[in-house]
């Protein structure tokens, strides 16, 4: 995979399209192109491209995606809890789309995430040089 | 961290090997045999076995954990 399709990422701005949609026709929908955001872990992705994946390639794997789950899940139980109620600015249907955006951004992290934490794992964690 | 002392370096260089050429041997990246080598990582029963058997040495003469607790045994 080539690191540059991370700038499919970019594509997530047009998120920002749903405030302006939002105002003239009241849709919603653009909000989900956030979830693009998270292409800008196929940057990380196409760095790892090509990698053997041994035994501890895939344990970093698992615990990239166990974080990077975790984190999305916080982030979706923080906001269950706090727009649950339905009354940001005393409006549901604020509520509603700062949920959706909300949620949309935490998958979108997810999938980034497990991506770089996967590269970091591999790559930052203290080795050493190499020895013959 | 991995709590025990790893002497694969010094049986791979008893057996001439590079880093490269025993992680290809033993099916692993060059850079897991590195974190191997400074106990940096903690390999499956599996790999370890592997790698017993590619330098030439048993198990426990590789990896050296500190024994926990003391033997009951009189």
């Amino acid at each position: 995979m080539d690191p540059r399709l991370g700038l499919l990422g970019s594509l997530g701005f047009l998120g920002l399209l749903g405030f302006w949609t939002y105002r003239v026709d009241r849709t919603i929908f653009p909000f989900v192109f956030f979830l693009f955001f998270g292409f800008f872990g196929f940057f990380f992705e196409g760095r790892m491209s090509g990698t053997l994946m041994d035994e501890r390639y895939r344990e970093n794997q698992l615990r990239a995606r166990t974080t990077a789950s975790r984190t999305a899940l916080s982030i979706i139980f923080l906001a269950v809890l706090l727009l649950g109620q339905g009354r940001l600015m005393g409006n549901l249907e604020v509520t509603l789309i700062a949920f959706v955006i909300v949620v949309v951004l935490a998958l979108a992290l997810e999938l980034f995430l497990s991506s770089y934490l996967l590269y970091r794992y591999d790559h930052d964690e203290p080795a050493g040089g190499n020895e013959a | 961290m991995p709590e025990f002392t790893c002497r694969l370096k010094q049986y791979r260089q008893q057996k001439e090997l590079t880093q490269e050429q025993l992680a290809a041997k033993v099916g692993v990246r060059r850079e897991t045999i590195m974190r191997l080598e400074k106990a940096q990582y903690n390999p499956s029963l599996r790999l370890a076995v592997d790698i017993s058997r590619a330098v030439g040495a048993p198990i426990e003469e590789i990896f050296l954990f500190p024994e926990e607790g003391q033997s009951g045994d009189g």
